[in-house]
């Protein structure tokens, strides 16, 4: 793909333009989300001919099925600024819900999920099980954890009393 | 101690036994996560089905880092190391493959497993293998919605109806031996130990599995053959300590591996064992 991006050669990239670039990349499970709002894009590096690309992510979960799907978008994507792009995973510093940006969290109640509390160094289970969940929806703290697990890795199932809809909950993680 | 910080970093010596170790860690994880994944559609509430396949996937996710670090060791491909092994070449204990018979049986063996495995993460959070450390890292915190999951429901079938109770128990004195084999030393263990990838030995993680159990149990009022070891003055300090009455059944970190299991592996390579290069 790369002869057809005469840009290549004649410019210069810079890592704000790639910065820009991924953040129209959307998580393929939360599509309302990009790549750099869900805090999964690590670092980039551009060598110094400017042909070519190492973007360092790291998964959600360990498990997450949608990660070579990332890369190969995140790949495909970036093939018009350089001709040859890298998208490595790194497990150093563990992705954690705290990573996730201000606007990913307001996007995600935009699509009915609660956004996960603030973690901190604290322990993850008092978080979900302890303190009320708002739901997304209405603003009611009359709400109850369903079930743990969801339709993702990443996502759990709760309900609303007041407004009597289930909604899903980003896990703290 | 020095910090390996990749598979190159690793003296010859070591890499064997670590990417045997590897693979213990990763079969046990992939085996229980494939016969956990048949609760898909049939578990008994629907919050489980999601449960059920939400906690495989984590474990079938879990296997494949490990099996990314038995490849950076041996140069072999993660696909091939998962479908492309002999049946005598897997590595998991022995608990983890018995079909997954009834709920209470799932439970019962979700439990002894879930509370091993929190013990056994723990002991490998500093090891001096990093890549092996920063995996842990991640996969405990994973881990924590596993183990919730499993103190739930131990607590709901031991207080349930009286059935729900009995297949608890049958289940959780069947698997015992089975259990304790989790803990059957790893090949060259003392080599893994003295290079600070392992932090403490199979017998001391046994001991503290026992210690972490037996209270629970306990509280359920749910039997174990197992029984508290008479302290001697200078151990007081030490804690209760617990020894088995039965003896553990080991075998599967050696490659035995009981019948269950050969009927799985026939199912899940069967894809590979005609077409290693199919892809989808």
């Amino acid at each position: 793909m790369s002869e057809l991006n005469p840009s290549t050669t004649n410019h210069i990239v810079t890592e704000q333009q790639i910065w820009d670039a991924l953040r129209t990349v959307p998580d393929p499970e939360l599509p309302a989300i990009s790549v750099v709002d869900m805090g999964i894009v690590r670092h980039i590096e551009i060598d110094n001919e400017h042909t070519a690309l190492r973007i360092t992510i790291t998964p959600t979960f360990a498990g997450c099925p949608a990660l070579s799907q990332i890369q190969t978008t995140i790949r495909e994507c970036l093939l018009n600024f350089a001709s040859t792009v890298d998208v490595v995973v790194t497990m150093e510093q563990p992705w954690t819900s705290d990573m996730l940006s201000v606007e990913a969290q307001e996007k995600l109640r935009g699509v009915g999920i609660a956004p996960p509390p603030k973690l901190g160094r604290g322990p993850l289970l008092p978080m979900l099980m302890q303190q009320k969940l708002t739901c997304p929806y209405c603003g009611s703290q009359q709400t109850s954890l369903e079930n743990a697990f969801g339709p993702t890795p990443c996502r759990a199932i709760a309900y609303c009393a007041n407004c009597h809809q289930p909604f899903e909950q980003f896990k703290p993680i | 101690m020095s910090k390996m910080t990749d598979a190159s970093g690793v003296p010859v010596q070591l890499r064997q036994p670590l990417s045997n170790f590897l693979l213990s860690l990763a079969d046990d994880e992939f085996i229980l996560g494939y016969w956990d994944s048949e609760w898909t559609g049939v578990a008994p509430m629907l919050e489980e089905d999601v449960a059920c396949s939400s906690i495989a996937q984590d474990e079938i996710g879990h296997a494949r880092l490990f099996y990314q670090e038995v490849a950076a060791l041996t140069g072999v491909s993660p696909d091939h190391i998962a479908y492309g092994r002999k049946l005598e070449d897997y590595r998991q204990a022995q608990l983890v493959e018995h079909r997954r018979g009834n709920w209470a049986f799932t439970i019962a063996r979700r439990f002894y497993y879930e509370m091993a495995d929190q013990i056994r993460l723990a002991s490998l959070q500093d090891s001096a293998y990093v890549p092996l450390a920063q995996a842990i890292a991640k996969i405990q915190r994973e881990e924590v919605y596993h183990q919730m999951h499993i103190g739930t429901w131990l607590q709901r079938l031991a207080r349930g109806t009286a059935e729900a109770r009995q297949l608890l128990e049958q289940a959780l004195q069947q698997l015992w031996p089975d259990a304790l084999g989790l803990f059957e030393p790893f090949a060259a263990e003392a080599l893994l130990l003295e290079a600070g990838i392992l932090s403490r030995p199979s017998s001391a993680l046994e001991q503290q599995w026992l210690t972490s159990i037996a209270p629970i149990l306990g509280q359920f009022n749910l039997s174990l053959p197992l029984e508290p070891v008479p302290h001697n003055s200078q151990d007081n300090a030490a804690g209760e300590v617990f020894r088995s009455l039965v003896p553990a059944r080991y075998g599967g970190r050696q490659g035995q591996h009981i019948a269950d299991f050969a009927d799985l592996w026939e199912q899940m390579t069967m894809v590979y064992r005609l077409d290693p290069q199919a892809s989808w």
